[in-house]
């Protein structure tokens, strides 16, 4: 389901970002190559066996984030009013949407990793599908 | 702004003591190297730490330590939209493309990207032009590093002030000796080890440098208050689209958002960790070690605009100028040394990449792509080292724009190119062969095409990341819809499971 929807957003996403870079329509354009792109993406991947388990949270809580986060930044005017002497959009960016996504999809990714990431029975029947002489390094 | 270089010996000295260590873990790193997979992927070997650290490494460069500093100059704060990515990418990175292509290298011999784009696809198309797509970009990239050089070199040495005009070509002639040397002699030997030296010498430099141009600047309120003030800058200068329309921020953010997916030097590391299973901790290690580093961006961004503004700097020349001038102008000598010790770490470790990724695409992935073997492949190898980096000067010597906007069309060109094909491919398999060779030649050719026609003014809105903004929406889309039009492809048993982990 959350595959199949990650791919739908992207056949949606991406001629839209073209469209949006070719006439100049920068709101479309951070829609989504600014927040549907890079969370399809990040759900595309992360999807196993179609679902995400509760992976879903960080990634639509990034997604959001980053929305508030274009939003403020095409809609103030002159980035809005000052906040440790830099505009409030500025701040946000420095502040917020670098660290916040950080840490909510690294963590996300390294607490699910064991769940949803590579099992240790994943990673034999990778190594057991291993065709003698083709190279590979599995043991 | 620039000084003899008598009177900086311990520039010059932390300079030389970098080569020498870099040198020493080459040749120890020889003795160690018995295989093709020792020299290719480091014998996968590599704990979580060290590929975090040389993954980080390998993707700053030049661009970050001159060339962010140097464009924030022009546009202001708007640069920051570059990074702006940085917190998601480490995850993204580890989602869509890490494990699949460690699991690639379990399964079969897999040490480049065009490699990978083979085994997933079967198609030798597919990988040849994604080799060809890795030349051009290394080549760009390349060009952004001897750029980068030629601006340090040209300030240390004070080459402006003795040859006027002909100082920049003639540091970039230094830059290009001092590159081929470590490229051809030592680089390729030195591999992932160096790159983890450079990574640690690369943070320390950033954090220590970004606490001192505060410090110079009379701390952060007064930074910000000197620019907002000034005339020149202004406060539209820390606004985020004050000086630039919010398409080419935007285009920016979606490039290096986006774009990561495809560059083969990051990528092209996560062969090397020894347990597939630690990679459950690399975009933190990696996303932690990025965001320190980006800190000289922000602080040498800021701070020179505020020592013009405050009139203690002299308005700069070419805004590419603006980290030499800090570091020969304010900064005390052990950590100018340190600085500049940690700025050829950020170039060489990432030249050292391209230098390799260009001769391998040259001496082993075209040839693999035409069904051709190359004999005397080392002999052939160096001679293709000499060929990337002898293009990529010429390339910097007449590209006359700054350092960041080529490493813009450099990285731009590798993810419009490849990221479709491996951060979807990777991950659908209804993803076939036609698909990603048709994704991989829009991707390249509208982005060579377009960064052209913007250059030349035939289509003068073009620039920035636009043009690789575009290339990459369009290869995308070529590559969901083909994939759609196209015939089912049977995967491989072994690929199958890879995709299916």
């Amino acid at each position: 389901m959350a595959h199949r929807l990650a791919l739908i957003l992207l056949a949606l996403a991406a001629p839209a970002a073209l469209l949006a870079f070719c006439l100049g329509w920068p709101w479309a354009g951070a829609v989504t190559g600014g927040v549907v792109l890079p969370l399809a993406l990040m759900a595309l991947g992360a999807a196993r066996r179609g679902r995400l388990g509760r992976l879903w949270l960080p990634l639509l809580a990034t997604a959001f984030v980053f929305a508030a986060g274009w939003w403020t930044i095409l809609a103030l005017p002159q980035g809005g009013p000052d906040i440790a002497g830099l505009p409030l959009a500025t701040a946000l960016m420095i502040f917020v949407l670098i660290p916040l996504p950080l840490v909510v999809t690294g963590l996300a990714y390294a607490l699910a990793f064991d769940r949803l990431g590579l099992t240790p029975e994943d990673l034999e029947r990778v190594r057991a599908a291993r065709r003698p002489g083709t190279g590979g390094t599995g043991a | 702004m620039s000084l003899p270089i008598l009177d900086r010996p311990l520039i010059v000295a932390s300079a030389l003591v970098y080569f020498l260590a870099c040198g020493a873990l080459g040749v120890w790193s020889l003795r160690r190297t018995r295989s093709a997979r020792d020299f290719w992927v480091a014998g996968q070997g590599l704990g979580v730490l060290f590929t975090g650290l040389a993954t980080m490494a390998a993707a700053f460069s030049g661009f970050v330590f001159l060339g962010g500093p140097g464009l924030t100059y022009r546009i202001g704060l708007t640069s920051l939209f570059i990074n702006l990515s940085v917190g998601f990418t480490p995850a993204l990175l580890g989602w869509t493309v890490a494990k699949r292509l460690r699991l690639l290298a379990e399964v079969r011999e897999v040490y480049t990207i065009p490699d990978a784009i083979l085994c997933r696809y079967g198609s030798r198309a597919a990988s040849g032009a994604a080799a060809v797509a890795v030349l051009v970009g290394s080549v760009g990239y390349l060009g952004a590093q001897l750029l980068a050089l030629g601006t340090l070199i040209e300030a240390v040495l004070g080459l402006r002030g003795a040859l006027g005009v002909w100082g920049f070509p003639v540091a970039v002639a230094i830059g290009l000796a001092v590159l081929l040397f470590y490229g051809v002699a030592g680089g390729m030997m030195a591999g992932v080890y160096t790159d983890v030296f450079q990574g640690t010498l690369m943070l320390l430099a950033a954090v220590a440098v970004f606490g001192y141009a505060m410090s110079s600047g009379g701390g952060f309120g007064n930074v910000v208050h000197s620019i907002a003030a000034s005339p020149r800058f202004g406060r539209a200068f820390l606004e985020p689209l004050g000086r630039t329309p919010a398409l080419t921020a935007l285009g920016f953010f979606f490039v290096f958002g986006l774009g990561v997916l495809g560059q083969p030097h990051m990528l092209h590391k996560f062969y090397m960790i020894r347990d597939p299973r630690r990679l459950k901790w690399l975009p933190l290690v990696l996303g932690g070690s990025q965001v320190l580093c980006l800190l000289i961006w922000l602080g040498l961004g800021l701070a020179v605009p505020a020592l013009v503004a405050q009139g203690k700097l002299a308005p700069l020349h070419r805004p590419d100028d603006a980290t030499p001038a800090f570091l020969l102008g304010f900064a005390p000598e052990p950590l100018a040394g340190l600085a500049v010790a940690g700025i050829l770490s950020a170039i060489m470790s990432t030249a050292d990449s391209f230098t390799n990724l260009g001769a391998a695409v040259l001496v082993r992935d075209l040839p693999k792509a035409l069904g051709r073997k190359v004999s005397r492949e080392l002999l052939w190898g160096r001679v293709a080292t000499v060929g990337v980096t002898l293009a990529a000067a010429l390339l910097a010597v007449f590209y006359n724009d700054l350092i960041a906007l080529l490493g813009t069309f450099a990285f731009g060109t590798f993810g419009a190119a490849l990221a479709p094909s491996l951060a979807v491919g990777l991950n659908w398999k209804r993803v076939t062969a036609t698909a990603a060779t048709a994704s991989i030649v829009t991707g390249t050719g509208l982005c060579l095409g377009l960064e052209i026609l913007g250059r030349e003014k035939i289509l003068p809105h073009l620039s920035g990341p636009l043009p690789a903004a575009i290339a990459l929406a369009a290869s995308l889309t070529v590559l969901l819809a083909v994939s759609v039009g196209s015939k089912r492809q049977a995967l491989d048993d072994d690929v199958l499971a890879v995709m299916e982990a």
